[in-house]
């Protein structure tokens, strides 16, 4: 897949990974690779810019806590965060669904 | 390019480079305790500790890249691409149009219908347009300070400002649209989330105006009459600004995004 199409819906799809719990970046990513069947594999380095501006946007919140003596990042999803989560997995459902219909008249 | 085959000659090279980007000693924290924990599970596959380390390094991506990715981020503040930044996408893609039919209508036979109506509708929308334009540009970057919000309600305003002034009130007009736009692109271009050529019309408007005017008035013309090429500046920088906008994936349906 094309970087610049999985970068188009990053904020979608970590705010859907993080949903389920608080969960640390490493995790975050790990459960992004898995879930999507090794598919969305981008520069693991370049998660954190957005998983920081979505904090700063009001749609995670952090906090700190210490893992085998290092300092670890855990983030969870604020009220806003799934609200724009439910909201947004509606439209891509309907928009991905309507796709699948003209595509698979196509065939 | 440098290599980095272990954590720690890696971290020291990202520390360095983040140490001036705000939240710099966390920002390299957590990036240590991922490259631990990558290279932990790794290691628990079956590689030896270097090459675990060397692959976690590898995957996370250069700390040039990180940094700069980093450094544009922390730029941005809490802006996200929303329905209304969308809105105001289209908004902004529609002044050209706007502009240019009101031009034409007005200019047309008098009288002449539907051509003049549908020019008056259009110099009749051109300000609202503006006006949703320049707010979702703001949203879009999460706020742009205090002397954004003053560009804009400067810019609110504005008709109330020079209606006094008759045909003086023009002059007035374009100088207050001149600090306005080059206050905006100023804001604009620091904030590099929108592509930086619309934001050079912007500054480039106002400076095409002052130079226009300068030029017409040295031949002994009118310097009002210096409008067209900053105007047209404008338009292109809305155009490309509004086409930004539109095409970005939305994230949020209504709510208005937390300060920076």
């Amino acid at each position: 897949m094309r970087r610049e199409t999985l970068k188009g819906h990053l904020d979608l799809l970590l705010l859907a990974v993080v949903a389920p719990g608080p969960t640390h970046g490493y995790a975050v990513i790990e459960e992004l690779r898995r879930a999507s069947g090794d598919v969305f594999d981008l520069p693991e380095g370049t998660i954190y810019p957005a998983l920081h501006r979505l904090e700063r946007a009001g749609f995670l919140r952090s906090e700190w806590s210490t893992n085998e003596g290092r300092r670890r990042r855990v983030y969870s999803l604020t009220d806003r965060g799934r609200e724009a989560l439910d909201a947004q997995r509606q439209e891509w459902q309907a928009f991905a669904g309507a796709m699948q219909l003209v595509l698979r008249g196509a065939t | 390019m440098k290599s980095h085959d272990s954590i720690d000659t890696y971290l020291d090279d990202l520390r360095r480079r983040v140490a001036r980007v705000p939240g710099g000693d966390d920002i390299a924290d957590e990036a240590e305790d991922h490259l631990r924990a990558s290279a932990a599970s790794l290691c628990s596959t079956g590689f030896s500790q270097a090459e675990a380390e060397r692959r976690a390094v590898a995957h996370y991506g250069t700390p040039a890249n990180v940094a700069r990715e980093f450094k544009r981020s922390s730029r941005q503040g809490g802006a996200v691409a929303t329905r209304f930044t969308h809105l105001g996408g289209a908004a902004c893609m529609a002044l050209p149009v706007l502009f240019v039919a009101g031009l034409a209508g007005n200019r047309g036979p008098r009288g002449e219908e539907p051509w003049h109506a549908i020019g008056i509708t259009a110099q009749a929308l051109l300000y609202p347009a503006l006006i949703v334009g320049v707010l979702a540009l703001i949203r879009r970057h999460g706020g742009l300070g205090r002397a954004g919000w003053v560009a804009v309600a400067v810019l609110v305003i504005s008709p109330l400002l020079v209606m006094p002034f008759s045909y003086a009130g023009l002059a007035i007009f374009v100088v207050i649209y001149a600090v306005v736009f080059g206050i905006l692109a100023v804001l604009l271009f620091r904030a590099a989330i929108l592509p930086r050529p619309a934001v050079l019309a912007f500054f480039g408007a106002p400076l095409a105006y002052a130079l226009g005017a300068l030029i017409v008035t040295l031949a002994g013309g009118d310097a009002g009459h210096a409008w067209g090429v900053p105007v047209a500046m404008l338009l292109v920088g809305f155009a490309w600004f509004g086409w930004a906008m539109w095409s970005e994936e939305t994230l949020v349906v209504s709510q208005r995004p937390a300060r920076a």
